[in-house]
Order: structure tokens, then sequence, then C-alpha cells
């Protein structure tokens, strides 16, 4: 490239800016000239190439179907990505012959997760908090009871005031879990038992229940448990969850996913997720703030 | 259930709905503007692609089809849209290769020839004639370019973009996309002066 062919480009451009934008545009030299006619000519054929109404219109309209259905798809494999270890739990659970037909799976891996709570057991495991003591056991039992009548979802005011606390939500989510005025928006559920209350987005669930007199103690598998720390308050994370396929008895799965319990206040809260790390999940438990 | 009035709440606003207008462009400004990013590059491209797409192809029908296909797997891939800022880049490197695809299954498919003639069955007025004649010797003559110097040059000239967008899109400086447009109308003026004479 010799120095005047970079004037010369330079010019051009500067030059084709110019006509391009609309704006007066200085005659190019002797040189230029043939050039400046042939744009001219290719502009002129650009102005021409007009883009049909009648296919504009119906382009809209694709867009605006596949806006749509992206936005569905998106929501449905982030909700499927958080629901595949649940359902496993959920085939556990029906196994053991609670009537799930008419019942969302919301419904019942709460059910599930509030079952592996609730069973009173001996305490093996380390004390980590004052009223959680995992037990480590080999498996499941198999007739595991519902603990809680599920009631349907309503607006956060009406469950806060059945449930009787201010509901917690966080103030950070991960990137595409539902985060506001992202292209990533698939929405939460509220679902709730009495004074349970779940809490659901594409990422990660958030239980909260008021701390009981009978303590909930989660069954766990070998090596499932750790401390860590939430804002500088003790917690417990379960890392594995109990899995049944084809009706076998349920074995605890080690990367099934994590659990984090802690104390809020008077609130006993879960906070669970199947593909967040370990520092996600903390960093979701330590923005929960009441609303 | 779904709690219907807290999802709607975390839902970005949707921008209102003009009632004079057909229902698809209802349907379209609800789609734009639940989404800024697509609003923007759907606004400010749409023209631009497809006319860089009708100077790279030839004819309206695989323009449109360029078009539809670029904007839809914007719509596709909006998620994975990570330069900030360079919206044009983005889209007419979807555009890009595209219309380098379709150029692919057409050399392997049918004549030069095939793609610039659009068989007619009643007779065309003169001007049509003349355009379409001249819409045809410009997409040989820009086929007869080495291929960087035809994409810039009708990015530039075509779709309107600046050398810095096309800078963008062909992952080159700007020093460098004026040296191809530079290069790409010396060889346009030889190849169409070359044309003219062969047709007399």
């Amino acid at each position: 490239m010799t120095h005047n062919e970079r004037l010369a480009a330079t010019e051009l451009d500067a030059w084709l800016e110019n006509r391009i934008r609309g704006n007066v545009a200085s005659p190019l030299g002797s040189e230029g000239t043939p050039d400046a006619a042939l744009i001219e000519h290719h502009l002129s054929m650009a102005s021409k190439m007009t883009i049909d109404p009648a296919f504009k219109a119906s382009l809209y309209a694709r867009l605006a179907a596949a806006h749509t259905a992206r936005r569905q798809g998106i929501r449905q494999s982030f909700t499927f990505a958080v629901r595949s270890w649940r359902e496993k739990m959920i085939n556990y659970v029906q196994r053991s012959g609670m009537n799930t037909r008419g019942v969302r799976p919301q419904f019942i891996i709460g059910i599930a997760v509030l079952v592996s709570m609730l069973l009173a057991a001996p305490v093996l495991g380390q004390t980590i908090l004052n009223w959680i003591r995992p037990q480590v056991v080999d498996r499941l039992p198999n007739n595991v009871p519902a603990s809680t009548e599920l009631l349907p979802s309503a607006p956060l005011d009406q469950i806060e005031k059945r449930a009787g606390y201010a509901l917690l939500l966080p103030s950070y989510l991960p990137e595409n879990c539902g985060r506001r005025n992202t292209y990533v928006n698939p929405g939460q559920r509220y679902d709730a038992t009495v004074d349970t209350v779940f809490i659901n987005y594409p990422c990660v669930t958030i239980s909260s229940r008021p701390i009981r007199a009978n303590v909930q103690q989660p069954l766990v598998g070998d090596n499932a448990t750790e401390t860590v720390s939430v804002n500088g308050q003790p917690a417990l994370l379960i890392r594995g969850v109990w899995e049944s396929f084809d009706n076998q008895p349920a074995t605890w799965n080690p990367n099934g996913g994590l659990q984090l319990i802690f104390q809020y206040r008077t609130l006993q809260v879960m906070v669970e997720a199947h593909d967040l790390t370990k520092a996600e999940l903390i960093k979701v438990a330590a923005s929960l703030k009441p609303r | 259930m779904v709690d219907e009035s807290m999802t709607m709440d975390r839902v970005p606003p949707v921008g209102a709905i003009d009632h004079d207008v057909p229902s698809e462009h209802n349907q379209a400004r609800v789609f734009v503007t639940s989404e800024p990013l697509l609003t923007f590059m759907y606004e400010s491209y749409v023209e631009r692609v497809y006319r860089y797409a009708f100077a790279r192809l030839g004819n309206q029908q695989d323009a449109q089809d360029v078009t539809a296909q670029t904007f839809l797997a914007a719509v596709e891939g909006i998620a994975t849209y990570r330069d900030q800022g360079k919206p044009a880049a983005w889209l007419f490197g979807i555009a890009k290769r595209t219309v380098a695809m379709f150029l692919r299954q057409r050399r392997a498919t049918v004549g030069l020839h095939d793609l610039t003639h659009v068989p007619h069955t009643d007779p065309l007025p003169d001007e049509i004639v003349e355009e379409q004649l001249q819409r045809e010797q410009i997409v040989r003559a820009l086929q007869d370019l080495a291929p960087d110097r035809a994409e810039a040059y009708t990015l530039r000239v075509f779709a309107g973009l600046t050398t810095a967008e096309i800078a963008g899109v062909m992952g080159r400086s700007e020093d460098a996309v004026r040296m191809l447009i530079h290069r790409a109308v010396r060889n346009l003026r030889d190849v169409l002066q070359l044309d003219e004479e062969t047709l007399q």
C-alpha cells in the first residue's frame, strides 16, 4: 500500500461518508471523479432496492412469533434444568403412594423437601446450626408422609398474610435467572404451605418458614454437609439429593444439586439450586431481604 | 399456580399499542418494545440488510430470505449478543454468514445467469428491463472482485455502514477497510468498463 494510495482511500472514504449521510461532499480530484461517478450510480441503484411492504409486514409478524416462542422456550429450558433433579424426587414421592394427580410439580417438590427435613431421626451429623442436625442415612425410608397441605398460589400480599411473616426476596440473582428487565425473564411462581413459602426462580428455589420447636432435620448421604457463612452467620451447605429411578430405592446423588440452610432472624431459610456454584448460591442467600 | 400479578410485575414494560395500524404491526410493536435492542436493530437495519443481500445475491427472493433469516437468527441469538455498542457489526456478521451460505448453495446448484435472470411472462417496461440489467451487471461485477473487497464495498455503498462498523463486521482495521473499498472501486471501474466494451 503506497502513501498515495492510502491518501486516495482516505479521501474517497470521507467523500463517501458525506455522500451517504446526505452532507455536502467536496468533489474528488480528477483522479477520483470516475470513482465518484461509479459510486453515485451504485447509490442510485441501492436507493431503488426497496423492501416490499407486504414482506416487511409479514416479517414483523414472524419475528414477533419467534420472539415469543424464544422467550417461552428459554423459560421452559431453565425450568427444566432446575427441575430435572426434582423430577427424580417426584418419582420417589409418587412411588411412595402419594396421589399427585392434579398437583403441580412445585408442590410435590416442596413436599419432598419438607419431608426430608421433617423426618424425626437420631442426630448423627455435626451440629452446624442450633436447630439443624443432618442425619446421614444409607437410604430414604419408603413411606414418606405428606407433612403439610399445600395451598394454592396467590399474590405476595396474601401469601405473606397467610404465612405471617415478611417474605424474603433476593436482590441478587445470577445472570439469566429472572432478573428484571433482562431478555431472559421467565418470571417466578409462588407456592405456599400454611407457613412455608417456596419462591421458585428459574435457577434457584428459596423456601422459608418460621423456626419451630419441632425441628426439621434433613436426611443426607455421606460427606454431604459443609459449614459455610452467609453474611457472617453460620449456614449448612448440603451437596446432593435423593434420587430414585424406575421405582428403585432412592440413592444419594452427591452431584444432584446444592442446598443451603441458614437462619434469617426468626426464619429458617433454604436456598437450593441444581446448576449454581456454591459461591453463587451463597451470594443469592446473602442478598435475601424482606420485601 | 403462577402468581400472575408478580410475574407481570417482573416483565419489562411493553410499549403502547397503536390500534390504527394493522395487527401484524401491533404484534411487532409488542415484540420490539419488549426488547429495545431488537427494536433498534430492526428499525435501523432491516432495509440495509435487505439492500446488502440484494446487491450480493441479485434477486429479490433471496434478499428477502436472507433478511428474514438474519433477523430470525438475531432473535434466537440475542441472548448471546455481547458486543455492546456494536449492534451493526453483530447483525451484519449474521447477514454476511447467511449470504455466504446462499452463495455456497447457489454455486453448487445453478449458474450466475440463472440467478440474475428472472423469467417474465409479460413484456416489461423498458425502464424495468434496464434496471434489471444494471442490477445483474453490478452483481456480476461484485462477484468478480476479491471476496473481501466485494464485501467491504457492498456494506459501505449498499448497506450504508460506516467504516468502523464494517471493520467490526469483517474483523479488520478501519484503514484496511478503506483500502479494500478503494481497491474495490478501482476494480469495479475496470470490470464494468470491460463489461460495457464486451457488450458493445
